[in-house]
């Protein structure tokens, strides 16, 4: 009875927090599976598109000053958005519309306020370069991947890409945008793990957290995603009513292409 | 000689004991007689007093409530959840008493296979009551209802189209009944009351709070 009556004041007592996420679903559903007809011949899945901008707040004058004399202090920017303020997660439910079973993955891009990573705008990217005759075609990898799973026939399935793996997409982001660091070495492994591609990235590091997210769906058979952006905000920042929206600028990341020239200049 | 004298101070010491077992035995009679003529004087079980309402305080009251809350209609897919309640109110007349209640309740969020399945989310009402009581002795019926605000404490029935987009906060209004039985204190009092809730921005037919309270009124 004690135990019921200390479970349920705490159960309150974390409800009441103000520690409560605010959701975002994309305006509809994304649907995949319809196959079309690679560049390299024969058939692949065309992924499915979904981007979500979170509608964070612009920073006060006040707020202003204080990230300028910190970053001064620190030596490199301070962002706005910080990783260790505002947690962000995806819950999301695959669903097979198709009578039979089929591969499904699930995977996420997106922007900070310096560098924004767009896997579509990257391949259209090197598509305007000429690569040397003996190059193999570039890598592109997303910033997040969940692994590929069958989806029986008909079916359902949920998963959730973490608060810890949107962690890691900041890490990845940063490291490769500001710090320039290796992307693929930086992509392929684990930060928490192992400190590869990340020699550039200072220990005092303030992460900027995603403001975009870009969030591809892919399937084998005729599929639906179902997602929720869950956004754990504890900074304050995220707008409340008509506030005016905080837009920033990012450069978009092009990976560095030993040998490779643009065919079409690049637009001014 | 010396036996003589022997057996006369036995019997001399065998009166005075025989003396004392007298008084011992008057002394008793007496108290026994005097205990008989009180016990003589009881004709019946003595009544329980009959507590008066009239003593009762009344006045500025304040009361604490643990229960539950369960949606009906469409919004089933928010689970019933554990309510917490308060309220602080006046006795106006011995029966009418205005007050302001605030519950919050914690749910559950269960959409079947949807991404917004899983989720935590709290609702909490204030609420501005007039309550009419009837005293039945110790016991009371009681009538309440009002009007007030209630918030959520997420956007997430907004994604699911319970609610307009990121609305969180709504009128709503309440209504339940309720029993009260007072202790022979003065002050305290306790019961249980069931009310019936409609948030006006929430999609759904309403929803059922039902809790036992203590009371306590100054």
């Amino acid at each position: 009875m004690r135990a019921t009556i200390k479970a349920a004041l705490l159960t309150l007592v974390v409800g009441c927090s103000s520690n409560s996420p605010k959701y975002f679903a994309p305006a509809k559903p994304l649907e995949a599976g319809g196959m079309m007809p690679a560049m390299t011949g024969g058939m692949m899945a065309s992924p499915s598109i979904a981007a979500i901008e979170l509608p964070f707040r612009r920073p006060t004058d006040q707020e202003r000053t204080a990230l300028q004399e910190e970053s001064k202090k620190l030596g490199f920017q301070v962002p706005f958005l910080q990783r260790e303020d505002i947690d962000v997660s995806i819950q999301y439910t695959i669903t097979n519309l198709s009578a039979e079973p089929g591969q499904a993955s699930v995977a996420v891009d997106g922007a900070n306020e310096y560098t924004s990573y767009d896997v579509a705008a990257i391949q259209s990217y090197i598509g305007t370069l000429m690569l040397p005759p003996d190059a193999d075609a570039p890598t592109v990898l997303p910033l997040f991947q969940t692994t590929k799973v069958i989806v029986p026939a008909k079916t359902k399935l949920s998963g959730n890409i973490r608060e810890d793996d949107v962690a890691e997409i900041d890490r990845d982001l940063d490291a490769i945008g500001r710090f320039k660091g290796p992307y693929l070495t930086v992509l392929l492994n684990d930060s928490t793990a192992t400190p590869l591609g990340m020699e550039m990235v200072p220990k005092t590091v303030k992460l900027p957290q995603l403001w975009k997210l870009i969030v591809s769906f892919k399937a084998t058979v005729p599929m639906r995603l179902d997602f929720l952006v869950r956004v754990r905000d504890q900074a304050n920042v995220l707008a409340e009513g008509k506030e005016p929206l905080y837009k920033p600028s990012p450069k978009a990341f092009t990976p560095m292409i030993a040998g490779a020239v643009p065919i079409v200049p690049p637009m001014p | 000689m010396l036996n003589h004298q022997q057996t006369s101070d036995v019997r001399t010491s065998s009166v005075f004991i025989t003396g004392k077992r007298w008084l011992t035995a008057a002394a008793f009679l007496l108290l026994a007689f005097q205990l008989g003529s009180a016990s003589a004087q009881i004709t019946e079980d003595p009544v329980a007093p009959l507590p008066d309402p009239k003593k009762f305080a009344h006045g500025l009251f304040v009361d604490a409530g643990l229960g539950s809350f369960f949606v009906i209609g469409k919004g089933k897919s928010i689970e019933p959840g554990v309510a917490f309640g308060a309220r602080v109110g006046y006795d106006v007349f011995r029966l009418l008493a205005l007050s302001v209640h605030a519950v919050g309740s914690t749910h559950r969020t269960d959409f079947g296979s949807a991404p917004q399945t899983g989720q935590l989310l709290q609702l909490y009402q204030t609420t501005a009551e007039l309550k009419l009581t009837v005293p039945i002795g110790q016991v009371s019926i009681f009538a309440y209802g009002g009007a007030g605000f209630a918030f959520f404490s997420t956007n997430i029935l907004s994604t699911t189209g319970l609610t307009k987009p990121d609305k969180t906060n709504s009128l709503m209004f309440n209504g339940g009944l309720g029993v009260d039985y007072h202790l022979l204190s003065r002050h305290f009092s306790f019961g249980l009351e069931s009310a019936f809730v409609k948030v006006q921005e929430l999609k759904t037919t309403g929803g059922v709070l039902s809790q036992v309270y203590l009371r306590y009124a100054f």
